[in-house]
């Protein structure tokens, strides 16, 4: 950008640069008539991502200011290849019509999409959860809070034992989240985050340390705060380290979603010794969800296992195996329902019938919260519902 | 579970009621369009369709009266969306016009007048579309609005289904694969009869697969040392363990004939070097760092694979730390955990004896005159074989390497670097006391003396090599 001060930005410029400089880290899709343009360094990365037209517009200076851009309908597939890529874009909308405007029309950012926030059910994959982590280091302990924005899940836990750093990459794993929004107690230490990059593929973002805030009273409020059991959690002003991550999360997903979050409205907080430790080289070796080599499915356990009829099935049986119970008597339970649904046949096979028709509730429930269901999701949804009481009728 | 399932599902049948009352069947993709809600639900929608469809009509009869009064046979009117409604005459007809008609638009061989008439009936029905779109959108938003209400109930019912999804999955592959029921409790007791790998038993198809038993539990039974042939299908085994317990723990029947799994904690798994040789330089390393790691964080309750520790350095060195390790996880006052460790040093079915916990396992071989067959069964007991030149024979490996490697390999074993005795023993599965540390310490020894160039070693150099054999004695 050129520091020509005698001759000032035209006015739409003006404005851009106003929003572009609270955007720094991401690519800016600013939206003018029926086009989302990027100028300055955000057009040249994306011409040279995205294959698009490097072009330039008159900015009042006296050279043109790159621009490239993408027409409005096909923006989600350019967004999801920036983001596929390891960017963040930030959308720009017009917030007003342009024929009641005056003047220039107001634009301001609606979302910002960045890889754990996708709520797009095409940038999705349907029988995975899309995770994003917040971690909280304060000393030698940790807080994380994880939270899959298309369904509402959300979990959170503290890590004060001995070895908390290979604990630490053993939760990471657990989720392979898409995000880590990081605090800088954390963000400092070089050998820590190249062990933290050198293992897991996500995009990190260093977020500002008075988000993680460790009081708990605005989030008693919005949540239920429960444990795997649904219990109602009493003590959680004991759990500061959960709740500072907690907070950070919440924080940077209203930043970047800026719309409602009604789905998110439950909040499982657990004990990390619940569940089987499996640190990342045994899951790896074992291939339980993905193969080593080229982390395909075909080959893995949950290729063997995977009978599931619904994609949300699909991601609890992800969920079940990357979470391998140490209650027997939980465990227990499940193996008697099975053994129940193996040997009624009848029963299974009915159940699997219906289980067929039924779609992602999961998702499209997310979607009604956040409000970009259309008419079609509600008939999907419509239609799920549909085959419900005869899936509770099969009772024996 | 699967009563709690039955019984407290909320079935949401007011949510089914809402949309089927108030949405059409088959909605576009678009929300801002119209077209979305049902007649009969909302009287103001309704009242505006029929007025746009009404008008359509009104269309319809004044281009007929158009036509008759002009006489022009095809006089159309047609509709787009920046000059909406206009009368269409090809050029051939053009005498036939009547004045009244406004000349709106001019194509190649046609032209496109308005009337007062028409301008009127437009206005009056688009007003009424643009009014029952808006009204739609309102409406689809308000019903979107009332199902977010209940997102709760929405998301309950989800977590449900998807359960009974993921037990009815459970129960096909069960039924369909053949596994059976595990017993899970706390007894520290691995007890699998009859256990398959489940994802190659997938892959070979039923049937295919040679089944093995395995038995590991807290006291006589800790450590498994396996030896056997590369290839002969250690690490299979071993994982086809770790899977078995973990499927159980997860709630589903595993692959076997009958499996009593006590909880484990924590599994670990660390396998050979060269399975994963993509690493790169310092394979070595990590892969001592893994050990680290799993020897500070195995406890009594873990289950621990171990694939050909040591691989990844020399000879001796391995040894010794194959040796060490498996010492160390043995021992119940430091770590105790339930362990397979597979190794091709032999030499390690000593520690059987040595160590109480520990016991010897290989895989059982046929030999067929020079050619050998792995069964890929497990049996109890240590080999002293490592079959590798058999391996390369099978793998293509050229006779004349193959039987030089037999020579080199019998010469090898007359000079007895490693193995003491081994020119006294025959060609026994069984092993002896053919090797204690002080041997392997000589050995060592023995084998640093013999890099040691003496025409670069200055007296220094010499002294403290002296120091360095001294302290190995120690």
């Amino acid at each position: 950008m050129s520091e020509n001060k005698n001759k000032e930005f035209s006015p739409m410029m003006q404005r851009y640069l106003e929003t572009k400089e609270q955007y720094k880290d991401c690519i800016l899709f600013y939206r003018l008539g029926d086009f989302y343009e990027m100028f300055f360094d955000d057009a040249i990365t994306a011409a040279r991502e995205l294959e698009i037209t490097l072009t330039g517009k008159d900015c009042g200076q006296e050279e043109r200011a790159p621009m490239a851009g993408v027409p409005h309908h096909a923006a989600e597939m350019y967004i999801s290849r920036l983001i596929a890529k390891g960017y963040k874009v930030a959308i720009c909308e017009q917030l007003e019509d342009p024929k009641n405007a005056k003047g220039i029309v107001k634009r301001g950012v609606i979302r910002v999409v960045t890889p754990g926030t996708i709520v797009e059910s095409n940038m999705l994959e349907e029988r995975k959860n899309n995770y994003i982590m917040s971690i909280f280091k304060s000393g030698i302990y940790f807080g994380i809070g994880v939270c899959d924005i298309s369904t509402g899940e959300f979990y959170a836990a503290e890590i004060k034992d001995n070895n908390n750093f290979p604990q630490l990459l053993d939760e990471i794993a657990r989720y392979t989240p898409s995000e880590l929004v990081i605090n800088s107690n954390l963000a400092d230490c070089t050998e820590e985050m190249s062990k933290i990059r050198e293992r897991f593929q996500c995009y990190i973002t260093r977020f500002q340390d008075k988000f993680y805030d460790s009081k708990p009273d605005i989030i008693k409020l919005r949540f239920n705060l429960v444990d795997p059991n649904q219990k109602l959690i009493e003590n959680i002003e004991e759990r500061s380290f959960a709740v500072a991550s907690i907070n950070a999360l919440i924080e940077y997903i209203e930043q970047t979603q800026m719309t409602s979050l009604d789905h998110i409205n439950k909040i499982t907080i657990y004990q990390i010794s619940k569940y089987m430790s499996l640190d990342i080289n045994a899951r790896r070796n074992l291939e339980i969800t993905e193969k080593m080599r080229d982390k395909s499915k075909k080959g893995t356990l949950l290729w063997v296992l995977d009978k599931t009829s619904t994609s949300m099935g699909g991601r609890h049986l992800r969920r079940w195996l990357n979470d391998p119970l140490i209650d027997t008597l939980e465990i227990n339970r499940r193996l008697e329902s099975v053994k129940e649904l193996k040997e009624n046949v009848m029963l299974r096979g009915d159940v699997i019938d219906n289980l067929k028709k039924v779609y992602d509730i999961e998702r499209l429930a997310g979607k009604m919260a956040y409000g970009n269901a259309n008419a079609r999701d509600m008939i999907t949804l419509k239609n799920s519902l549909a085959r419900l009481p005869e899936v509770v009728n099969l009772q024996c | 579970m699967l009563k709690d399932i039955y019984d407290n599902l909320d079935e949401l049948q007011d949510i089914y009621e809402l949309i089927e009352k108030s949405i059409v069947d088959d909605p576009p993709m678009t929300v801002k369009d119209g077209g979305i809600i049902k007649l009969g639900y909302d009287e103001e929608v309704d009242k505006l369709k029929t007025a746009t469809t009404e008008g359509k009509n009104w269309i319809i009869q004044l281009e007929a009266e158009e036509r008759e009064k002009t006489g022009i046979k095809n006089l159309k009117v047609g509709f787009n969306k920046v000059f909406g409604y206009f009368i269409e005459v090809t050029k051939s007809n053009l005498d036939q016009v009547p004045e009244r008609y406004v000349r709106k638009q001019t194509l190649t061989n046609a032209e496109r007048y308005i009337t007062e008439e028409l301008k009127n009936l437009e206005n009056q029905i688009l007003g009424a579309e643009e009014k029952v779109v808006s009204l739609e959108y309102d409406l689809f938003t308000k019903i979107r609005e009332e199902i977010a209400k209940n997102i709760r109930r929405l998301q309950k019912t989800a977590t449900m289904v998807s359960t009974l999804d993921v037990l009815a999955s459970f129960a096909q592959v069960a039924e369909d694969m053949n596994y059976c029921m595990p017993q899970v409790d706390n007894s520290g007791i691995i007890d699998i009869k009859g256990g398959r790998h489940p994802v190659i038993e997938k892959m070979l198809g039923t049937g295919e697969f040679v089944e093995n038993d395995t038995y590991l539990d807290e006291d006589e039974n800790r450590l498994s040392i396996i030896t056997g042939p590369n290839m002969a299908g250690k690490s299979t085994y071993m994982r086809q363990v770790a899977l078995i317990t973990l499927m159980a723990q997860v709630g589903s029947f595993v692959p076997a004939e009958e499996a009593k799994i006590g909880v484990v904690d924590k599994i670990f798994t660390r396998v050979g070097a060269s399975d994963d040789l993509s690493m790169g330089q310092s394979t070595f390393m990590v892969e001592m760092m893994e050990v680290a790691t799993i020897l500070k964080e195995a406890t009594q309750n873990s289950l621990v694979i171990l694939d050909e520790i040591g691989r990844g350095t020399s000879t001796y060195d391995g040894l010794s730390i194959a040796w060490a390790v498996a010492e160390y996880i043995a021992n119940k006052e430091k770590c105790g955990a339930k362990t397979l460790f597979a190794t091709h040093y032999h030499e390690l079915t000593e520690l059987e004896e040595k160590i109480e916990g520990v016991k010897n396992y290989s895989i059982a071989v046929k030999e067929k005159g020079e050619d050998i067959v792995f069964l890929r069964k497990i049996v109890r007991g240590g080999t002293d074989e490592s079959y590798g030149i058999h391996v390369a024979r099978l793998a293509g490996v050229p006779k004349l390497v193959t039987e030089e490697a037999n020579k080199i390999l019998k010469s090898l074993e007359r000079k007895n670097i490693l193995t003491g005795k081994k020119e006294e023993k025959k060609d026994k599965k069984q092993v002896e006391g053919q090797f204690d540390m002080y041997n392997f310490k000589l050995a060592e020894i023995a084998h640093e003396i013999d890099k040691i160039n003496l025409n670069e070693l200055t007296p220094i150099d010499a002294l403290n090599t002296l120091v360095r054999i001294k302290e190995k004695m120690k």
